[in-house]
């Protein structure tokens, strides 16, 4: 299983899509960040209350954590291609020849783009904490990078993160076509999925909301909140881990099972 | 050569596919033998590539059984120490160079990673391992796929139109190829749809067409003819001897004086016409038309005789 997943990896490593995403997530991470960290307690007025302070340990948590967003749609993405890329390049004959018990091939790739994801996120967590540091620095603010709930929050983010590159992975079994794969990844998992949330706590069924991929993934940093009805961290972790397998079981039940001609 | 590996068989038994409603592959039972490069031919579209891949454990069979050494592909212990295989319609990514691509597969199957660096300078592509796949000529890919099916090393090799691409130099070095991996003993299976490409090749094949097995034979066996051609001054009198031999009737064979006899035997036509005291000058097999055996074997007709000439040829005196 270990060389399985060694081969994931280096098939990862050997193509350039994997550093362009990357690329992506460092920056859009520091864009999130500074602006969050320009921003923190701007826009109060006349007793009107604007954004929390910059001391505020959830804007804190907001500064820090400003990578988890575009970090868990890369590797979505990544996550996505690393199956439907073999459908397309017609590669996937060799690694079933090579790998003919087939949930073996995918039990090694969810492991793979999880991994992936571990990377991103602490690449993103990185790149926040000297983008987000930096501009409150600039501000002559606390940094504020050693308070524990930051660092628990960045590294529940490393977790997220890893459980959405596996949730990508999911989709593109499920979907084979690399580009409704992706389109749907973020189109549907996330853009419209935080429409229908929002739609779901309008009706006050926030209780389904929650248990919605990218609310789940919120939940899991719980930094500013909201406004919206979240689910404890770990319970957020579960959920999201659970679309994930949902995802994957769906996908190795249809697609995998079928004749690969 | 010595044979070096143990010889493992592939067999099919009554293999079956359906594909929604296309019934690509029919009640296949087929025995390829170790030693020898087997040809499996067809025509496009014969059902083939369908079962090179029920074969391969990638599409699974509607009826019927697909094993090799008495196992189904999926079940073996080592399948990439076992069976080689390269088939069509499977790629490269086309960003990753050849070399990569061998190592990924060297690395999921547990192999040493020296073996990328002995395949690739036996397939001649040492110069292009770091190149991207993207840039090679569609030789240097069916190249990369034949060291990608050599890694393992394995006693049996499945070749999926592996002359496609190659020019004739590449098609002469395959054929070296492919007789020096039979002779040390492995199982060669190559399909083909064009009889020529592999006629010099092969020792035995397959032929199908529609999924239906037509023939499988040693090519000797097939080269015999369709028939023996006879040169006679009295061609009534041989008429008359092959007739009362119960052989069929001769027809005119396109050179003066020259008849053609659908009998694959030359022995049963001269000695009827030796027992009816004929007159023969030339007495011979038609072999020369490989491919339209082939050619009458996949469409059902009768092989066109060479220039057969409409009417009857003017009897010399």
């Amino acid at each position: 299983m270990n060389r399985l997943l060694a081969a994931e990896l280096l098939k990862i490593r050997t193509t350039r899509v994997w550093w362009g995403l990357l690329l992506g997530v460092v920056g859009l991470t520091a864009i999130g960040s500074v602006a969050t960290a320009a921003t923190a307690g701007l826009g109060a007025a006349g007793g009107r209350p604007g954004l929390p302070a910059a001391t505020d340990p959830a804007m804190l948590r907001s500064i820090y954590t400003a990578g988890f967003s575009p970090a868990y749609t890369f590797v979505l993405v990544l996550g996505t291609l690393i199956i439907t890329g073999e459908y397309r390049h017609q590669t996937i004959s060799h690694t079933l020849l090579v790998t003919p018990r087939r949930t073996r091939v995918v039990v090694a790739k969810l492991a793979a783009a999880a991994l992936m994801g571990l990377v991103y996120a602490v690449v993103a967590a990185v790149v926040a904490a000297v983008a987000g540091a930096s501009t409150l620095a600039i501000r002559g603010y606390p940094v504020g990078l050693a308070s524990t709930s930051v660092a628990g929050a960045v590294g529940l983010t490393v977790l997220g993160t890893a459980i959405w590159g596996a949730l990508g992975l999911g989709l593109g079994i499920l979907i084979r076509n690399q580009i409704a794969a992706v389109v749907t990844g973020i189109v549907g998992l996330i853009l419209l999925e935080g429409l229908l949330a929002l739609l779901l706590n309008v009706v006050h069924a926030g209780v389904v909301a929650k248990f919605l991929p990218t609310q789940a993934s919120s939940a899991i940093v719980a930094g500013v909140s909201t406004g919206a009805d979240q689910l404890p961290w770990w319970a957020g972790a579960l959920v999201l881990l659970a679309w994930g397998a949902l995802f994957a079981a769906a996908g190795t039940f249809t697609t995998l099972r079928r004749d690969v001609t | 050569m010595m044979p070096v590996v143990d010889g493992i068989e592939i067999t099919t038994e009554g293999l079956t596919k359906v594909f929604a409603r296309v019934r690509a592959v029919t009640d296949l039972t087929v025995r390829v033998r170790p030693g020898r490069v087997t040809g499996f031919l067809g025509p496009n579209g014969a059902g083939k590539t369908t079962t090179l891949r029920m074969l391969l454990g990638l599409v699974a069979p509607t009826q019927g059984r697909a094993l090799v050494g008495g196992v189904a592909y999926a079940d073996l212990p080592d399948p990439t120490r076992t069976v080689g295989a390269s088939l069509e319609a499977t790629s490269f990514h086309p960003g990753r160079s050849g070399r990569n691509h061998l190592r990924v597969v060297a690395l999921a199957a547990g192999l040493p990673e020296g073996r990328v660096d002995e395949c690739l300078e036996l397939t001649g592509l040492s110069g292009a391992a770091h190149q991207r796949v993207g840039g090679y000529s569609l030789g240097m890919r069916q190249r990369l796929g034949l060291a990608t099916t050599m890694l393992g090393d394995p006693p049996v090799l499945i070749l999926d139109e592996p002359a496609n691409g190659l020019d004739p130099q590449g098609i002469a070095w395959l054929r070296g190829f492919l007789r020096h991996l039979a002779a040390s003993g492995r199982t060669v299976l190559v399909s083909s749809h064009v009889l020529a490409e592999v006629e010099q090749t092969v020792d035995d094949v397959v032929i199908i067409a529609d999924g239906r097995l037509v023939r499988a034979a040693p090519l000797a066996e097939l080269r015999r003819g369709a028939a023996t051609i006879v040169r006679t001054p009295t061609p009534e009198r041989l008429a008359d001897a092959l007739a009362g031999a119960g052989l069929p009737r001769p027809t005119p064979a396109g050179t003066p004086g020259a008849w053609r006899v659908p009998e694959v035997l030359p022995e049963r036509v001269g000695h009827a016409a030796y027992a009816a005291g004929v007159e023969v000058h030339e007495l011979y097999t038609e072999t020369d038309d490989l491919e339209a055996v082939f050619l009458s074997l996949v469409t059902g007709a009768s092989p066109p005789a060479p220039l057969v000439p409409t009417d009857p040829a003017p009897v010399q005196p």
